[in-house]
């Protein structure tokens, strides 16, 4: 009841003029910048910490925060309408929705987006209302040991989602662990693999990567036949753009159990966002009655990953608040926001200063409001990127694609691997190997590394630590699960053709499968 | 010899499209014969497989350490290890035909012409990526810009407008408003 009474007060305080436009501004800004290609959360609020300043204490973190949620809702934009996705979340979010784009559907599909961005958000900020004191105690469990352990089972889950056969599958993944190794050692501080270039002792960034095996592919595919991929038809009037009740049935317990999930991976520390994303993803797909028809695009496959995302933000948010410490670039950045203006994010915010971490909280909530009145309107507004004829939007696109990737670091190189991790993302996709393993791998790789050799120097080599402690125990028998029960589900239906990591080749992200390949999988 | 081919026959396309009536006849190839196609793959292989090979021994070099004591060669070992597995069943799948899933029908359309605009989209971003520094980002953002639209084969006056537009729009964007250093140019 306390809390109850503290969030109403929150919203009390929160429902200024000022904090009201600070969360609409933020919304829409953050939804502008992630719509560019290179554009991540990290860089959108790097860029307005200054000019918060100009808005007193909460109000410029109402700004910040719904900056993030923006920027995360604009991301999944150019995924669905260009299959141009900057980070992990929102490439799984592209498999599901440019399918659906191609085919017509893009309003409905950014529709039941930004629903359930709204409902995972909201569901992420209720979490943090309710168990703001207990995330303090369940972060502190997670040391190098369960973080291992963890990313062992991210991997194996994803291998349960991927595409293709075994081979290709291990060669997405080998590439994917391989390309973080250059660069500092991460415990000896010993550079690798940099040929003696200075340019690469800071590694290979991830947008860049992601950028090249994703948008600058598919800028390839457009130059190979721009003939190929007709303008979209985009029909008129609210009724076109709305999702119909079907899409909705299917979109509703999808963002549930999405916002659920989100929530539960956004409290762990690192790469939560995309791992949240990923099982989601996982989730809905394994729920799928027709999991060939899933594969060409579905609302549940939108849904779900995106209220995850949205979920992990808030609780990504929770963690920085209840217990202080940054585990992500973004929320690094945005703990120096929080400095900023004045607030000490830690376990005695709630102690100290709770009128600022209330309505902090309550404005968070709006700003996701502000996200969704902002952005159904604009369905229709953003969906006529797709009447852009393909042989003008090559240019567009690979001029936002490199001077996105540029954006990061600055880094003309980065525009360079941008453009190798095209070449390579065409070449793997042909071949019919999965681009998102090997992103997973690159983006988990570095922190394998990192906690495996730590877990090891404290365990003095003993592998048995990972079986006696308990959440360690408990994501191991979770591994075994995720590869054992589909297994077991395959031999008791008999007719269920899907073998362990062999999918038909037509789900190749951003493909629109031909009749042909759509007969056989029928 | 099929990739040189791609160069004339590519551009012939675009001006075709651009001047509206056709140039000559119909070129015999219209994919990459099937020789060249193998050189092409067999370099591929030799560079993938001597790329493992210095890798690995890189990886040795920076020391495998033991399960108690890991080296800063060790995890990268491991990731290399999968990477050969994996394209050691790749070779057997080449062996057994199943490597490349079959094409659909829009994608065994894309000729030598579709081959050379992107090869050409490709080699113009590493040229504006390097011309950028030096020339500044307005003038090598429309070059590239117009360049990409005239290769593509839009009508002429939208390759320039648009071009031009593009150019200068991404440069107010990203340097205007976001304040990317993306090189004011000091080689002019």
């Amino acid at each position: 009841m306390d809390t109850l009474n503290a969030l109403m007060n929150g919203f009390g305080d929160a429902l200024t003029p000022t904090a009201l436009a600070a969360a609409l501004i933020g919304a829409l800004l953050g939804t502008a910048i992630g719509v560019l290609p290179g554009m991540s959360p990290t860089v959108a609020i790097a860029i307005l910490l200054v000019p918060s300043m100009q808005l007193d204490g909460i109000d410029g973190l109402v700004l910040l925060t719904a900056v993030f949620f923006g920027t995360q809702y604009g991301d999944s934009l150019s995924a669905i309408l260009m299959n141009v996705p900057s980070e992990a979340p929102a490439a799984v979010i592209a498999r599901a929705g440019y399918p659906l784009a191609r085919a017509g559907k893009a309003g409905p599909a950014l529709a039941i987006a930004a629903t359930a961005s709204f409902a995972g958000a909201i569901t992420g900020l209720i979490g943090l209302g309710l168990f703001a004191g207990l995330l303090s105690d369940f972060v502190f469990n997670f040391g190098p040991i369960e973080i291992t352990t963890l990313i062992f089972f991210g991997i194996i889950a994803l291998c349960r989602i991927a595409e293709g056969s075994l081979p290709k599958l291990l060669v997405a993944l080998g590439i994917g662990l391989m390309i973080p190794t250059v660069g500092f050692d991460p415990i000896d501080t010993i550079p690798r693999f940099t040929m003696g270039a200075t340019t690469l002792l800071q590694g290979f960034s991830l947008v860049p990567v992601v950028l090249g095996l994703i948008g600058m592919a598919e800028l390839m595919e457009i130059a190979i036949d721009p003939t190929a991929r007709k303008p979209v038809k985009v029909g008129r009037g609210l009724r076109a753009l709305l999702p119909e009740r079907a899409q909705w049935r299917a979109a509703g317990p999808a963002s549930a159990r999405g916002s659920v999930i989100g929530f539960i991976f956004g409290l762990i520390p690192g790469p939560s966002l995309s791992l949240a994303s990923f099982a989601s993803y996982r989730a809905e797909r394994t729920l799928a009655k027709n999991r060939a028809e899933f594969d060409r695009g579905s609302f549940a496959g939108v849904a779900g990953p995106k209220a995850a995302d949205d979920a992990a933000v808030s609780a990504n948010i929770a963690s920085l608040l209840t217990i202080g410490i940054p585990f992500t670039p973004v929320t690094g950045v945005l703990y120096a926001g929080f400095l900023l203006h004045g607030l000490h994010p830690g376990p005695l915010l709630i102690k100290d200063s709770p009128d600022e971490f209330w309505k902090l909280v309550a404005a968070m909530a709006i700003g996701n409001l502000a996200l969704l009145v902002l952005n159904f309107p604009m369905v229709g507004i953003w969906i006529q990127l797709l009447k852009i004829p393909q042989r003008f939007l090559a240019a567009v696109l690979a001029l936002l694609i490199l001077i996105g990737s540029f954006s990061l670091r600055n880094s003309a190189l980065d525009m360079l691997v941008t453009v190798i991790a095209g070449v390579v993302g065409y070449g793997l996709k042909r071949i019919g190997v999965d681009r998102i393993v090997l992103i997973v791998g690159l983006l988990l790789g570095p922190l394998l590394e990192d906690n495996f050799r730590q877990t090891m120097g404290l365990s003095g080599g003993d592998l048995g630590i990972f079986l006696d402690r308990p959440i360690s125990l408990g994501l191991l028998i979770l591994t075994v699960l995720v590869l054992v029960v589909p297994l077991l589900f395959g031999v008791a239906r008999k007719g269920d053709t899907e073998p362990l990591l062999e999918l038909p080749a037509t789900t190749v992200p951003g493909d629109v499968p031909s009749d042909q390949t759509k007969k056989e999988t029928e | 010899v099929g990739l040189v081919k791609t160069v004339p026959i590519g551009l012939r396309r675009v001006l075709e499209y651009q001047l509206g009536v056709p140039l000559g006849e119909e070129p015999v190839h219209r994919t990459l014969p099937r020789t060249a196609m193998r050189i092409v793959v067999a370099v591929g292989v030799v560079a993938v497989v001597i790329g493992v090979v210095l890798y690995a021994k890189s990886a040795v070099h920076y020391g495998i350490g033991s399960i108690k004591k890991p080296g800063g060669g060790m995890y990268p070992l491991i990731a290399v290890s999968i990477l050969a597995l994996g394209l050691v069943g790749m070779a057997v799948e080449a062996v057994r035909g199943t490597l490349v899933p079959p094409l659909a029908e829009d994608e065994k359309a894309a000729d030598l012409a579709g081959a050379f605009r992107a090869s050409a989209v490709v080699v113009l971003a590493v040229i504006y990526i390097l011309v950028t520094p030096t020339i500044g980002d307005q003038l090598s953002g429309v070059l590239f810009a117009v360049l990409v639209l005239f290769v593509m084969g839009n009508r002429l006056w939208l390759t320039l407008v648009g071009g031009i537009l593009l150019g200068l729009g991404a440069h107010a964007l990203f340097v205007g408003v976001l304040a990317l250093p993306l090189g004011h140019g000091s080689g002019i």
